[in-house]
């Protein structure tokens, strides 16, 4: 039996649905076809805290956001860092690596200060991972007991974006980015299985979905 | 405007956190396992060779080092076997005793094969930890019965269990 995971399509297919429902409720108060330049858009990630303090895995990351409104695109940079340990009675293991993107964003709603884009990334992450000790088990040879030196990887991938960032008092911002995320490059040892990406995930699949939560401070633009 | 807003950015965030809650399972995790599967070639009338599923009666089977008391299958007929590779030395050698089915002086017949590999030691994730699976897999020293051959179909001994050895009869 496989691993159980998320349903990825219903991870997928929920938040578009809402952001469509969300976006219909919101009026449209200016006509115009340009973003008002307001300086730029700070924000940090709160499903990283949440992910550490509410599902079972250990993930310790901070992920941050900045984006910058020129006439018709965002344009967007964000980094994290994210630190994976697991010290179990079979086996021990730590990743640590940061990961950074670059892209831009369409908004798709025009005037007001809420922002409904949709965008593309490049990312890259730098990571390590470890093993001091681990067992596989085996039954009729006997358990095998070895350590996996620190192995350094690289890593590059694509994404498609979407999400909203609405406008919740002054300066404040809550907004999602919901991701598809795709491989293109991993250097390091191939064969090493589900170590995981900072940013990006599973290493042994090519395509991932992610989700991240952020609040936003932007910095007023005075001319 | 606002507000609405704010509520449909909430209700995914929290729906998703729960989803994510979904721990994996390792209970029925496939271990890379070698897999013999057995054969027998023909010619048809019309020349050509035809590959056949056949079967062993398989009365005892043991991993040489171990004790040959303890059998890694239960006595019966068997189209494959599935077997476990030693991941803590570079080589493996089994010993099968057998005749085959239809074989009606059911005379015992022994074979032992050696197969040597690579060992990659691979993490299969945080919940399930490593496990180890086997590459360049090769045969160093085969014995069989004459008329009987041995063929590394795939030397690769990893969690897809496809079959690894064609023994034909």
């Amino acid at each position: 039996m496989k691993p159980i995971r998320p349903i990825s399509g219903f991870i997928f297919s929920l938040p578009v649905l809402l952001l469509l429902t969300c976006v219909c409720g919101m009026a449209q108060t200016a006509p115009a076809d340009t973003l008002p330049q307001r300086g730029i858009r700070l924000g940090f990630d709160l499903s990283r805290i949440a992910n550490y303090y509410i599902t079972g895995r250990k993930v310790q990351g901070l992920e941050f956001s900045a984006d910058l409104a020129h006439p018709k695109l965002l344009y967007v940079a964000e980094a994290g860092v994210a630190s994976i340990s697991k010290n179990q009675p079979g086996y021990q293991f730590a990743t640590n690596g940061y990961y950074g993107r670059l892209g831009i964003e369409r908004n798709m709603l025009k005037g007001g200060k809420d922002v409904m884009f949709f965008g593309a990334r490049y990312a890259f992450g730098v990571f390590n991972f470890q093993s001091d000790r681990f067992v596989a088990p085996d039954r009729y040879w006997g358990d095998f007991e070895s350590s996996i030196g620190q192995q350094n990887f690289t890593a590059h991938w694509l994404e498609g974006v979407s999400g909203l960032k609405g406008n919740v008092w002054q300066n404040f911002y809550l907004g999602f980015t919901v991701r598809f995320k795709y491989r293109v490059s991993l250097s390091g040892d191939q064969g090493l299985g589900s170590i995981t990406i900072p940013g990006f995930g599973d290493a042994a699949r090519r395509s991932a979905f992610g989700f991240n939560y952020y609040v936003f401070y932007q910095i007023p633009f005075r001319k | 405007m606002k507000i609405p807003c704010c509520k449909y950015l909430l209700i995914p965030a929290l729906l998703l956190l729960t989803v994510s809650c979904a721990e994996e399972d390792c209970t029925n995790l496939d271990d890379p396992l070698l897999t013999i599967e057995f054969k027998t070639r023909s010619t048809t009338a019309a020349g050509q060779q035809r590959e056949r599923d056949t079967s062993l009666v398989v009365r005892h089977v043991y991993g040489v080092g171990m004790s040959p008391q303890d059998s890694l299958v239960r006595p019966g007929t068997y189209r494959n076997l599935i077997l476990p590779v030693n991941q803590r030395t570079d080589t493996t050698s089994f010993r099968i005793l057998y005749y085959p089915a239809g074989d009606t002086s059911r005379t015992v017949r022994t074979g032992t094969i050696s197969l040597r590999y690579r060992r990659q030691s691979f993490f299969v994730s945080d919940v399930c930890g490593f496990n180890v699976r086997f590459n360049d897999l090769d045969t160093i020293r085969v014995v069989m019965p004459p008329n009987q051959s041995l063929v590394i179909f795939k030397n690769t001994v990893d969690e897809a269990n496809t079959p690894n050895i064609r023994i034909y009869f």
